[in-house]
């Protein structure tokens, strides 16, 4: 079933991710970015400084809901109460969009708190759909959902990952959130071509691109706890190829750096962007 | 084909598992995998367990903590969908590892208790002024029918262990110093004042009779418990005191009298 949602339009901002460590920078200055986005859990609480400073924060930036809980690979479904309080979230901050991943969290009896994979099946592809139809429908809104690194596949696998996304974009209506450091940390985890990926999307539906940093080796690791690596920027002049403007930000979690660090690497999003624009113009 | 139910069970079980075993019929490649999500999970939770319990671990050592940490999420495995909750019970998980330590589930139970203030719903603390007034033209009869409504989040418990400087300690890194026994116990509220979550100490007696008003208690119920608790002719005014106290500590957010 697809449920009708609210179109999302395309933005064609410059954000990073909004950590406790710059709280104060972004409230005592002007930070010069279009947008933050903010982990939607540590913000779905009763009341506190979390929620206060949210709240400041949006009075000077766009904010994008990013979660990481809803689950909607899980076979068990979408936690009620937690779909409650993420309305209830984003009926306080009016973001610009909510977000979460293609993964699954949960089972009926336990949370693992990571972004587990989905075999590439068309049962998981149906559970997926279900899941994201009635999550839209109770927050009225159409969602991103963000590509997953992973670190395995299953022995049942009926599809490729770009496929999989392709279908259950086109099922459910929602948008795509397109991590570029998870496509080069997959493909160089599974052995496929990351340009194939990249083509293999529906471009239209895109309305956000992460970036992020990664631990080489032999499996990489999705750490997200330095720079951005000289291969993801690659692989984003690429994507930008095909997806042309597209909001963009830089996601940090470990190791975080200081605000102006952030900030010259989105300078550099910035220039490729301004980059491929100019070259596809002429 | 196994179902993706089984699938996700199979998976979570073998994620939960102390010894790791890997997934039947899986390949090395897919069990390497599998081990990189298995180390996911126990780091994510071991560092959530070490964010909310920084002064238990100071006072333990990290490197026992980490190990009562892990010990912790394998036999409470989380449930639910944030990672705030994968604390509770860690108290009572450090009480069987430390029963000779009993300060240590005490500063633990301090720590968990500030770590669900924290995000507790916003109020506004009653006032003296507040109060007076609202209780101004009470009967005997409203006193003993009064009753209170604390600030969200607020919770109390006896320590046995002079938690203040056993904390005091763990901020100056001086954890070498005695825990503090104390001859008598001791009751501890724990609540957020403004956003800043705390803890204050008091009479024992204070821990049931706030437990009691949290729980929908008259004034006049904890009065009986107070001449159980106490010496008979300091009953009143050991009352009178402790409301004193929870008042000026803003504790309370609103006053109202309901039949008994």
């Amino acid at each position: 079933m697809h449920i009708m949602t609210p179109e999302i339009s395309p933005y064609a901002g410059f954000g990073i991710g909004l950590r406790t460590d710059h709280y104060g920078d972004f409230i005592e200055h002007d930070v010069p970015v279009d947008f933050v986005e903010v982990i939607s859990e540590n913000f779905m609480l009763e009341g506190g400084r979390p929620l206060r400073i949210l709240e400041q924060v949006r009075t000077k930036y766009d904010v994008i809901l990013h979660g990481v809980s809803m689950s909607v690979g899980s076979a068990h479904g979408i936690d009620e109460a937690y779909l409650a309080r993420l309305k209830c979230l984003a009926e306080r901050i009016d973001p610009l969009w909510i977000s979460d991943h293609l993964c699954w969290t949960r089972t009926s009896a336990h949370n693992s708190h990571d972004l587990l994979p989905l075999p590439l099946t068309h049962e998981a592809l149906d559970m997926v759909c279900r899941n994201i139809d009635h999550a839209q429908n109770i927050l009225g809104r159409a969602m991103l959902f963000e590509n997953p690194s992973s670190y395995l596949t299953f022995p049942e696998d009926e599809m490729t990952e770009w496929e999989f996304i392709a279908a259950m974009a086109r099922r459910t209506g929602c948008f795509l959130l397109l991590d570029i450091n998870n496509i080069y940390v997959s493909a160089h985890n599974h052995g496929y071509r990351a340009r194939d990926y990249l083509a293999g999307i529906p471009h239209e539906q895109v309305r956000q691109i992460h970036l992020a940093g990664h631990t080489p080796g032999p499996i990489i690791i999705d750490t997200h706890d330095r720079e951005v690596a000289d291969g993801v920027w690659s692989l984003y002049k690429e994507a930008l190829r095909f997806l042309g403007p597209v909001a963009t930000m830089i996601e940090r979690d470990g190791n975080i750096p200081s605000l102006t660090e952030l900030l010259s690497e989105l300078d550099i999003a910035r220039s490729l962007a301004g980059y491929e624009a100019l070259q596809a113009v002429s | 084909m196994i179902s993706l139910a089984e699938r996700q069970f199979r998976f979570m079980a073998s994620l939960l598992a102390e010894d790791g075993d890997p997934l039947e019929a899986s390949s090395s490649r897919f069990d390497a995998g599998l081990g990189i999500y298995r180390n996911n999970y126990r780091a994510t939770l071991i560092e959530a367990l070490s964010d909310t319990f920084k002064r238990t671990a100071r006072w333990i050592g990290e490197e026992v903590f980490h190990q009562a940490a892990a010990h912790h999420v394998i036999i409470n495995p989380p449930c639910g969908w944030t990672l705030d909750d994968v604390g509770a019970g860690f108290d009572r998980t450090l009480a069987e590892l430390f029963a000779k330590d009993p300060e240590v589930s005490e500063l633990a139970w301090i720590e968990w208790s500030m770590h669900r203030a924290f995000g507790a719903a916003n109020a506004e603390p009653y006032t003296a002024g507040d109060f007076a007034d609202s209780t101004a033209a009470f009967s005997d009869n409203d006193w003993g029918a009064l009753c209170l409504d604390f600030i969200p989040g607020i919770s109390t418990s006896l320590v046995h262990h002079d938690v203040a400087a056993i904390w005091h300690a763990c901020d100056l890194d001086d954890v070498s110093c005695p825990s503090y026994s104390l001859k008598e116990p001791m009751a501890c509220h724990v609540y957020r004042d403004g956003e800043q979550p705390t803890f204050i100490t008091a009479p024992a007696f204070e821990s049931p009779a706030l437990n009691a008003m949290v729980g929908g208690a008259h004034f006049g119920d904890v009065l009986d418990l107070l001449f159980k608790l106490r010496p008979h002719e300091s009953a009143v005014a050991d009352a009178g005191a402790m409301l004193g106290r929870w008042l000026n500590n803003g504790l309370i957010v609103a006053v109202r009298t309901q039949a008994r």
